[in-house]
C-alpha cells in the first residue's frame, strides 16, 4: 500500500533526516511508529501523505507518488496530525462539507463512533475541548473508511477513559484492506493494538518486525545483578536490571515495547544485529 | 473523474470554502462599503463628486482593496495546522487554486463594483450638484475605466503569488515587494530608454510613450493610437504568467 | 482485559473464550462475537483475535461458517475441558511439581490431603443440591 524506497530527506540540505530509508506498509496491519524526539517520525508521516517531498528516492501510495497529491490517492488516505485545526463550523456542517470528498465515507459509522467516543454533536468545533476535537476527528477519520489511516500521536490529549474508547473503536475498525500507521511516544496506550513495530533511528528504519515474531525471538525480563550473561541489552531500573535476551528456550514472554525501544534506539546495536542475523523460526506447534 | 479538474469536486470545494469563510468575507464587504462611503463622503464634503473623481477613486479602490483581500486568500496554506487539512483534502491542486482565484479575482471584482456603485449612487444622490445634473460615472465610456480590471489582473496575480509564497504577513511583504519592483521597473526603464534617446529625455514611463524636451519644445513619441490600444494586453500577459507561477507554487508547497 | 506477561495474548484470549463456553453464556451452535467485535471489546489487534479463533478452530472448539462467522461446536464443552486438561498438565503442573519438590512435600502427604479434599467435596453435594432447588 505504501512503498518507500531509498528515501532521502532533510529540512536543511546539509543535515539529512533520512538517508536511504526503505519501508513497505501493507494492508491489514496496525503499525506502531516509534522514535526519539527529532528522529523524524512526523516527517516520515508527512512524506507518506504528500506534505513533504523526497529529495531523493521514492515514496508511493497505491502506486502513485505521494508528492503529486492526486485526488485518487487523497481520497483513500486520511492524516490526523498531532496538532489539530478545528474549522469554525459545527460538527454537522463539517461533515456536510467534508464527507463528500471521501467516497467511502459512512454517516452511520460516523455517528456510531461519535457515540462510542462520547463526543457532543451540536457544538461548534472550536468550542470543544482539545481532547473532544481529537475524538471527533478520529471518528471522522475512521468513518471515511480510507485504505490508509495515518495518525500522529492520537492519544496525546485524551483522558484515560477516552484512551480506552479509542482502543476499542480502532480495534473494531481494522479490516483486511485497511492499513493503519500510528506514531506514538505512549507505547503503553497502544501496545496490544500494534501488530508490527517500526523504529526510526539514525536516519533509517532500524527495526521493522511483527510483534509475535519478536516475542518468539527475544525475552524481556528482570535479572539480578550477577545474572546478565547472554544479555543483548541491559538497563538499570527500580526492579533490578531490565534485560533483553535471545529467546532460546521457546518460552513466551510479552514484548516490552519500551525496553525494546531503548535497546534498539540507543548506541548498542546488539539487539538489531541479533534480529538481522538469525532467521525467524517457525511458530512452535501448540 | 479527472485527476486535474472535476466540476462536481470543484463546486464541493467551493461550497466548503464559502461555508468556512463567508462570515468573514461578509464582514469585509461591510467594512469595504463603509470605507468607500467615508472617502466619497469626504469628497462630497470638500467638493463636487464629479465623474472624474468617481472614476479615479473607483480604480484606486479596486487596486488597493483587491490587493488586500487577495493577499489573505491563501492564508490557510501558510498556517501549518490549517495547511495540513487544506493540502490533504481530496481535491486536485488546480481546484484548490481556482477557488482562491475565483474568489479574489472574479467574485471580488463583482462585489467591489456593486458595492462601489451602490455607495456612490447614495453619495451622488445626497450631494448637491449646484444645479448641474447628477452623474454617475460609467465603466465603458471614453475614460475607459474598465481597463482598470486588466491592471487589476496583473496586480491580483502578484498579490496572489505573494499570498502563497509568504507564510505570514502576506500583505506587508507582497506590498513591499511590489513597491520595490515598481521603483526598479520605472528607474530601469528610464535608464534603458535614456541610453538610446540621449539627454533630451524628459520622461519615460513603462508601457507608454516617451517625452523629449529640447530647445524647440516638448515632443512626445509613442505608438499610433491603433497600436497603443494593445498596451492593455500587457498586464494580462503578466497576469497569466504570475497566475501560473502561483499555481505551481501551490503544488510545490511543503510543510 | 488485562493480559499477563508470560503467555501469548492470543492464547489468553482463547482461555477467555473457553471460559465463556464453559459458563454457558455461549452455548453449542451459538454464534460467538465476530473477530472485530471481540477485538474491540478486548482492545486488541483483530489479527490477534483471528489467531485465537483459528487456534480454537484447530482444537475443534469452534467452527467457521464462511461469510457468517464463528460458532461454538456442539461438543465444545468436552473439547475445552480436554484442552484445559492438557494446558494444566503442560503449564501449571510443572510449576506445582517444582514447588513441592522445593518444599519437600511427598506424594503420600498429597494423597492423604486429596482424600480429605474429596470427602469434603462429597459432603457439600447434598447441600448444594438443596440450594439449587
Amino acid at each position: 500500500m505504501v512503498r518507500i524506497r531509498n528515501l532521502h530527506f532533510g529540512y536543511s540540505r546539509r543535515v539529512p533526516l533520512f538517508e536511504n530509508l526503505s519501508l513497505t506498509l501493507e494492508r491489514g496491519h496496525i503499525y506502531g511508529l516509534l522514535g526519539k524526539n527529532g528522529a523524524g517520525k512526523s516527517t516520515l508521516l508527512k512524506n507518506i501523505v504528500g506534505l513533504a517531498f523526497p529529495q531523493a528516492g521514492t515514496c508511493e501510495v497505491n502506486g502513485h507518488p505521494a508528492a503529486a497529491r492526486l485526488p485518487v490517492v487523497l481520497e483513500d488516505l486520511f492524516f490526523l496530525p498531532e496538532e489539530l485545526h478545528a474549522p469554525a463550523l459545527t460538527a454537522d456542517q463539517f461533515v456536510a462539507h467534508t464527507a463528500g470528498f471521501y467516497p467511502k465515507f459512512s454517516e452511520v459509522q460516523f455517528h456510531r463512533y461519535l457515540a462510542e467516543l462520547e463526543v457532543p454533536r451540536q457544538t461548534k468545533l472550536p468550542k470543544l475541548s482539545f481532547g473532544q476535537q481529537k475524538k471527533f476527528m478520529i471518528a471522522f477519520a475512521l468513518a471515511a473508511n480510507t485504505g490508509l489511516l495515518v495518525l500522529d500521536e492520537p492519544t496525546n490529549g485524551l483522558d484515560i477513559p477516552s484512551k480506552v474508547q479509542f482502543r476499542k473503536t480502532l480495534a473494531g475498525a481494522l479490516s483486511e484492506d485497511r492499513c493503519m500507521i500510528i506514531s506514538t511516544h505512549q507505547v503503553r496506550d497502544l501496545d496490544s493494538l500494534i501488530d508490527t513495530v517500526l523504529v526510526v533511528h539514525n536516519r533509517e528504519i532500524v527495526l521493522n518486525a511483527d510483534l509475535d515474531q519478536l516475542a518468539e525471538r527475544l525475552t524481556f525480563g528482570t535479572a539480578g545483578p550477577a545474572d546478565t550473561a547472554g544479555a543483548l541489552y541491559a538497563e538499570p531500573s527500580v526492579r533490578g536490571r531490565q534485560v533483553v535476551r535471545p529467546n532460546l528456550g521457546g518460552s513466551y514472554g510479552k514484548v516490552d515495547l519500551e525496553l525494546l525501544f531503548n535497546a534498539v534506539a540507543g548506541d548498542n546495536p546488539a539487539v538489531v544485529n541479533y534480529l538481522n542475523a538469525t532467521p525467524a523460526r517457525h511458530e512452535p506447534a501448540v | 473523474m479527472s485527476q486535474l479538474f472535476s466540476f462536481s469536486r470543484f463546486s464541493r470545494l467551493f461550497r466548503r470554502h464559502t461555508a468556512e469563510f463567508l462570515p468573514s468575507y461578509a464582514m469585509a464587504t461591510a467594512v469595504l462599503a463603509g470605507g468607500i462611503g467615508l472617502v466619497l463622503g469626504f469628497v462630497v464634503y470638500m467638493n463636487v463628486l464629479n465623474t472624474t473623481i468617481q472614476g479615479m477613486l473607483f480604480m484606486l479602490g479596486l487596486l488597493a482593496a483587491g490587493a488586500l483581500f487577495t493577499a489573505g486568500i491563501f492564508a490557510q496554506y501558510g498556517a501549518p495546522k490549517q495547511a495540513t487539512v487544506a493540502l490533504t483534502l481530496p481535491a486536485s491542486q488546480l481546484e484548490k487554486y481556482l477557488v482562491g482565484w475565483v474568489y479574489s479575482f472574479l467574485i471580488f471584482s463583482v462585489v467591489y463594483t456593486a458595492a462601489f456603485y451602490l455607495v456612490d449612487w447614495l453619495m451622488v444622490s445626497a450631494d448637491d450638484w449646484y444645479g448641474r445634473p447628477k452623474e454617475l460615472f460609467h465603466l465603458f465610456d471614453a475614460q475607459k475605466i474598465y481597463e482598470i480590471y486588466f491592471y487589476y489582473a496583473a496586480l491580483h496575480a502578484g498579490a496572489l503569488w505573494g499570498a502563497i509564497f509568504f507564510e505570514k504577513n502576506h500583505f506587508l511583504k507582497t506590498a513591499f515587494g511590489a513597491l520595490v519592483l515598481a521603483v526598479v521597473l520605472v528607474a530601469a526603464n528610464y535608464q534603458v530608454v535614456k541610453a538610446f534617446a540621449g539627454d533630451k529625455l524628459q520622461m519615460a514611463s513603462p508601457f507608454s510613450g516617451i517625452t523629449l524636451n529640447d530647445a524647440t519644445g516638448f515632443y512626445r513619441v509613442s505608438l499610433p493610437e491603433a497600436q497603443a490600444q494593445w498596451y492593455i494586453l500587457l498586464p494580462l500577459v503578466l497576469a497569466a504568467l504570475l497566475w501560473r507561477a502561483t499555481y505551481l507554487r501551490l503544488t510545490e508547497k511543503q510543510l | 482485559m488485562e493480559f499477563k506477561d508470560n503467555e501469548a495474548i492470543y492464547l489468553q484470549i482463547a482461555g477467555y473464550v473457553s471460559e465463556q463456553i464453559l459458563r454457558q453464556p455461549w452455548g453449542p451452535d451459538e454464534k460467538i462475537p465476530s473477530v472485530r467485535d471481540l477485538a474491540s471489546e478486548l482492545q486488541v489487534n483483530p489479527n490477534t483475535v483471528m489467531r485465537t479463533y483459528e487456534f480454537l478452530q484447530n482444537q475443534g472448539v469452534v467452527y467457521n461458517k464462511r461469510g457468517i462467522g464463528f460458532f461454538v461446536s456442539p461438543d465444545a464443552e468436552a473439547r475445552v475441558k480436554q484442552f484445559r486438561r492438557e494446558r494444566f498438565l503442560q503449564q501449571e503442573l510443572p510449576g506445582f511439581f517444582n514447588t513441592i519438590s522445593l518444599l519437600g512435600v511427598g506424594f503420600d502427604e498429597l494423597q492423604q490431603r486429596y482424600q480429605q479434599f474429596q470427602a469434603g467435596q462429597a459432603a457439600l453435594i447434598p447441600a448444594t443440591t438443596d440450594e439449587k432447588q
